[in-house]
C-alpha cells in the first residue's frame, strides 16, 4: 500500500489486489524514522482510477466478443495487467496519530508518499492504541480478524447510549448482552421492554435458570406489578395526569387540590377519588375532565385500593442494588396510555430514590422510546436524568424518532444496519463520528455486526460481531413460514389448479 | 475463394517455420532477452502523458506527391460477391515504456484476426520487450530485420528516437508473414500501403506478395490517409458525392519511381459501405485486376464493415495497440523483474511556465 493522496481528515491510499483490506479496517500510515504514524480507517474502496483504464476494459470486452484466439505473452503481460486493473483506491479518516508506539490526538503534520509505509493494523492492536476494555471488559464479540473486542463498562457507566439499526439486525441482542454485563458488574439495571423480550433473560437457551435467575425481576403491569394512589405519591401522579392522560392546566389543579383533600383524611383510594370528583365543588367541565381520567385510571388494572397488591418498586430496586440485577418492565400488552402511565411512573419512582441518595445510578434500557416516552424526558436525558444517574440506552429501529440534540449528546452509538439513506443521515448527525463512515460502513454491515462509535471505543470506531448469547430467545421476529413450504404440507394433496 | 484455411495453436505459430527461418519467434524472445538483461536495478523514467517531439512516422513515400497530367478514372460499383471467404487482419504497435540511463525500453506487440463463417478468431503476438541503447540498436536493427525480413546484410540503424518505429516495422512485416503462412483462401488486409522505401525492405515485401498469392490470398492494403493528389485534388477528395461501395480506379502508369521507393499495388480509392469515409486501397498488382476486384467484392461480402474500414482490421488494430494500463502493468513488470525503479519525469516546460507552458496542447 502506498499513500496518495491528503485532503482534510481523509487519506487516499493505493492498495494492490493481493493487500486484503476491507472497509472498517485500520491502516497505520507510519514514518519510521520519524517514530510517529497516522491511524487511519478504510471507510470506502473503489477502483483505482487508472488513465485508459475505460479503454482496457473495452478491449476486454472485443476479445471477449471473438470466438476463440490465442495470447503468445512471453512476459507475462496479462497477469501484470490483472493486477492494475484490480488495483483499488481505499479512502480512509484519520483517527488520531501514534507517536512513540503511543496513541496521540494531535496529527498537526503530513506524513512523506515516498517514505512513509502503510500497513494494515490487526483490530487487538487497534483497541490496544485506544487502550479500551481493560478495566471492567464487557467482550461484545470478534473483530473482523477474530481479535475480541471489549470494551469498559465505565464506558457506559453516566453515559447517554443509543443502539440503532434496523429490524432484524441484532438489536435486541446487544441491549441484552450489555444488560447481564452491565448487571454482572453489580449495576442496576431498568429496562423498558416494549415487547416483552426481555422476560427470559434469566433462563439459559436450555430453559433452565440461569445465573443472573435471581436478580432479575419481570414486572408485568396489572399482573404482578400494581400501585396504590398512595403509593405512588402525588409528584408522580401529577405527571401521569399531565403527561400520560394529557389533563389541562385548570383540571391539574383542582386534581392536586382533591389529592391534597383526600390525603389529608387518609383516603387516597381509586373509590374515594371518584367520590371526591363527584361531589367536588367545580367547573363541570373540569369535573367531565378528571372523571375521563379517573376512569383510565382505573380501568388501567395497574392502579388498585389493596395495598397488599401493590409492588414496592422502591422496595425492590434497592433490594437488588445490593447484588446487582434488572428490573424488566414488560410494556407488552399494554394500550399506548397505559403505557405511558407505567413508564411515568417507573420514571417518577427512580427519580425520587436518586434524589435521594437511596440508589447510586440506574442503567436504563429504553426500546423504542418514542412510543412511551413524554415530549419533555429528551431534554431531561441529556441535562438532569444523567446528574441525576439514570443513564439511558436507546434502542430503536427508526432513528428519526431520536432527537437531533440526543445524536449530538450521544457517548457511545452502536449502529447496526442501515440501507435507507434518510436513516444513516440522521444517524450521521451524531458529533462522534463522521458522516462518510456512517454512511460507507453502517449500510454494509450484514445481520448480527455493529459499528461502535464513541467513548467505549475511544472514537476508534470498529466493527463488531457480536457474541451469541446463553439467554432463551424472546426477541426473535416470527415467521409463518418457519418450516420450508415442502415440509409443511408433506404428505397432502396438492391444490387444485384454477381453470 | 475457396475455405481451406487452418489456423494453428499459438505455441505452433509462435515457433512457426518460415522459409528455412527456424524458431523465428524464439530467437526474436531471446533478442528480447538479451537486450534487457543489463537492466538490474536502474531507473526507468516516465513520461506523465503522450510523449513529445517524436519523429514523424515512418512512410516510403514523400510527404506530398502530386501526379501531373491529365489521369483516366473509372468508378467501380461494387456488388457484394456471396462465397465465404476468410478475412484476415493484421496489425502491429510499438511504444516507449521509458528511458533508462542508457536507452529507451520499446514494447512490440502484434495481431492478426480471421473472421470466416461470421465467426472470428485471433492470434496476438507480445508484447516483446527490448532495451535499446546507443550500444545495442545496430545489433537489434540489424538482427530484426535478419529475423523478421529475412534480409542477412547489415544496415546503418536509425537513431533511437526512430528506433521503436522502425522495430515495429520490422515486427509487423514478420506478423504479416505468419497470418500469410497460416491462411489460404483468404482477403489479407494490412494496416498502410503496399510501397516499401529505400531500406532494403521492398524485397520483403515482394516476398510477402509471393508468398501470399502461393497460398492463393489477396493481399489489400487499406490507408486512412493519402497524401498524393491527381489533377490538383487530394486522392481522397475524388469520391466525394459517389455513394459506396464503389472503388475508384486511376488508370494507366499511376506511380513514379520515386527516391527508391516501390509500389507494389494497384492504387485505389474506396467506398467500402453506403456511408463510409473514402480509403486508399492497395491491392496486389501481381494479381489479375478482375481478382483483386472479386476480393473487394468478397470483402464486403463478408466482413462488417463500419464506417467504411473493415472489421477485421479494426479489431486487429485493437488488440495490437498498447492501453495506458498496459504501459502501467509492463511498467509494473519491468520493476518487479529487473528491480527497476519507477520514476515520473517532470513536465520542465510546465515547470518553468505554468499554465503557459503548454506548448499549444492546453492546460
Amino acid at each position: 500500500m502506498r499513500l496518495y493522496k491528503k485532503e482534510g481528515d481523509t487519506l487516499k491510499i493505493i492498495c494492490l489486489p493481493e493487500e486484503e483490506v476491507e472497509k472498517g479496517d485500520y491502516l497505520l500510515v507510519e514514518e519510521p524514522e520519524r517514530g510517529r504514524a497516522l491511524l487511519a480507517q478504510v471507510v470506502d474502496i473503489q477502483f483505482a482510477n487508472v488513465p485508459g483504464m475505460l479503454e482496457e476494459l473495452l478491449r476486454g470486452s472485443v476479445v471477449a466478443y471473438l470466438d476463440h484466439g490465442e495470447d503468445v505473452d512471453p512476459f507475462g503481460l496479462e497477469s501484470h495487467l490483472a493486477y492494475v486493473e484490480d488495483a483499488r483506491l481505499l479512502t480512509c479518516k484519520i483517527r488520531g496519530g501514534v507517536v512513540e508506539g503511543r496513541r496521540a490526538h494531535q496529527m498537526y503534520w503530513l506524513p512523506s508518499r515516498s517514505r512513509s509505509r502503510v500497513r494494515k493494523l490487526r483490530f487487538s492492536e487497534v483497541l490496544k492504541l485506544a487502550g479500551v476494555g481493560r478495566d471492567l471488559p464487557i467482550t461484545l464479540g470478534v473483530a473482523r480478524d477474530g481479535s475480541e473486542v471489549r470494551i469498559s463498562a465505565r464506558a457506559l457507566d453516566g453515559a447517554l447510549t443509543i443502539i440503532t439499526g434496523k429490524k432484524g439486525t441484532g438489536k435486541s441482542h446487544l441491549s441484552k448482552l450489555l444488560v447481564l454485563s452491565l448487571m454482572a458488574y453489580g449495576a442496576t439495571v431498568v429496562v423498558l421492554d416494549l415487547n416483552g423480550e426481555y422476560t427470559r433473560l434469566g433462563y439459559g437457551r436450555d430453559g433452565q435458570p440461569n445465573e443472573f435467575h435471581d436478580r432479575i425481576l419481570v414486572l408485568k403491569p396489572g399482573e404482578n406489578f400494581k400501585t396504590t394512589l398512595a403509593r405512588a405519591g402525588l409528584s408522580v401522579m401529577m405527571n401521569i395526569m399531565v403527561h400520560a392522560l394529557s389533563l389541562p392546566g385548570t383540571s391539574a389543579r383542582e386534581f392536586k387540590r382533591i389529592w391534597y383533600y383526600l390525603r389529608s383524611r387518609g383516603m387516597l383510594t381509586l373509590r374515594d377519588l371518584e367520590n371526591a370528583i363527584r361531589s367536588w365543588r367545580c367547573n363541570e367541565n373540569v369535573r367531565d375532565a378528571l372523571f375521563s381520567r379517573y376512569y383510565a385510571l382505573s380501568n388501567s388494572s395497574f392502579f388498585t385500593d389493596e395495598p397488599e397488591g401493590a409492588l414496592d418498586l422502591e422496595g425492590a430496586l434497592l433490594a437488588l442494588e445490593e447484588r446487582g440485577g434488572a428490573v424488566i418492565v414488560n410494556l407488552r400488552d399494554l394500550s399506548a396510555v397505559e403505557r405511558k402511565m407505567v413508564v411515568e411512573y417507573v420514571l417518577g419512582k427512580l427519580t425520587e430514590l436518586l434524589s435521594r441518595w437511596a440508589l447510586r445510578a440506574v442503567f436504563l434500557f429504553a426500546e423504542e422510546a418514542h412510543l412511551y416516552l413524554r415530549e419533555t424526558y429528551w431534554e431531561d436525558v441529556v441535562t438532569r436524568m444523567r446528574h441525576l444517574g439514570i443513564f439511558t440506552t436507546f434502542i430503536t429501529n427508526q432513528p428519526d424518532t431520536i432527537r437531533d440534540n440526543i445524536y449530538r449528546q450521544a457517548d457511545n452509538i452502536f449502529l447496526f444496519n442501515f440501507t435507507n439513506e434518510k436513516d444513516l443521515e440522521m444517524v450521521a448527525r451524531a458529533s462522534r463520528v463522521d458522516a462518510d463512515t456512517v454512511k460507507a460502513i453502517a449500510s454494509e454491515l450484514p445481520p448480527g455486526h455493529c459499528l461502535v462509535i464513541g467513548s467505549a471505543v475511544d472514537d476508534l470506531p470498529i466493527v463488531v460481531r457480536v457474541r451469541e448469547l446463553d439467554v432463551e430467545t424472546m426477541g426473535r421476529t416470527r415467521y409463518f413460514f418457519e418450516r420450508a413450504p415442502d415440509e409443511a404440507l408433506a404428505g397432502q394433496p396438492p391444490p387444485p389448479l384454477a381453470d | 475463394m475457396v475455405a481451406n484455411h487452418a489456423i494453428t495453436t499459438a505455441w505452433e505459430a509462435y515457433n512457426l517455420s518460415l522459409q528455412g527461418r527456424a524458431h523465428l519467434p524464439s530467437r526474436l524472445v531471446e533478442l528480447s532477452m538479451r537486450s534487457m538483461s543489463d537492466l538490474e536495478g536502474e531507473d526507468l523514467i516516465v513520461s506523465p502523458g503522450p510523449e513529445e517531439g517524436l519523429p514523424p512516422p515512418d512512410d516510403p513515400e514523400p510527404l506530398y506527391l502530386t501526379l501531373e497530367g491529365s489521369r483516366e478514372f473509372r468508378l467501380v460499383p461494387i456488388r457484394p460477391l456471396r462465397a465465404e471467404t476468410t478475412v484476415v487482419g493484421v496489425d502491429a504497435s510499438s511504444i516507449r515504456l521509458g528511458e533508462t540511463g542508457a536507452g529507451i525500453i520499446v514494447a512490440l506487440r502484434g495481431a492478426v484476426v480471421w473472421r470466416r463463417y461470421g465467426s472470428c478468431r485471433y492470434l496476438r503476438m507480445g508484447p516483446l520487450l527490448f532495451h535499446v541503447t546507443e550500444q545495442n540498436r545496430a545489433e537489434i536493427y540489424n538482427a530484426l530485420r535478419r529475423f523478421c525480413l529475412g534480409l542477412p546484410e547489415r544496415q546503418r540503424a536509425p537513431s533511437l528516437p526512430y528506433m521503436p518505429l522502425k522495430m515495429a516495422n520490422l515486427f509487423e512485416q514478420w506478423v504479416r508473414e505468419v497470418a500469410c503462412s497460416l491462411s489460404s483462401d483468404a482477403i489479407l488486409l494490412l494496416d498502410g500501403s503496399l510501397s516499401a522505401g529505400p531500406d532494403g525492405t521492398s524485397a520483403a515485401l515482394a516476398r510477402l506478395l509471393e508468398l501470399a498469392r502461393a497460398n492463393s490470398n489477396v493481399v489489400m492494403a487499406i490507408s486512412k490517409t493519402s497524401k498524393l493528389s491527381v489533377m490538383g485534388k487530394k486522392l481522397l477528395d475524388l469520391l466525394n458525392g459517389f455513394p459506396g461501395p464503389c472503388l475508384l480506379e486511376l488508370g494507366g502508369q499511376l506511380l513514379p519511381a520515386f527516391s527508391g521507393v516501390k509500389y507494389f499495388g494497384r492504387v485505389y480509392v474506396a467506398k467500402l459501405s453506403p456511408a463510409s469515409y473514402p480509403f486508399r486501397l492497395d491491392i496486389d498488382a501481381g494479381l489479375p485486376r478482375e481478382i483483386g476486384i472479386d476480393a473487394v467484392r468478397a470483402l464486403v461480402a463478408n466482413d462488417a464493415v463500419y464506417q467504411g474500414y473493415p472489421e477485421v482490421l479494426r479489431l486487429a488494430h485493437i488488440m495490437a495497440t498498447f492501453t495506458a494500463p498496459e504501459v502501467v502493468a509492463m511498467q509494473l513488470m519491468l520493476s518487479r523483474a529487473y528491480g527497476l525503479r519507477i520514476i515520473q519525469r517532470s513536465d520542465v516546460r510546465k515547470l518553468l511556465f505554468g499554465p503557459f507552458g503548454t506548448g499549444g496542447r492546453g492546460p
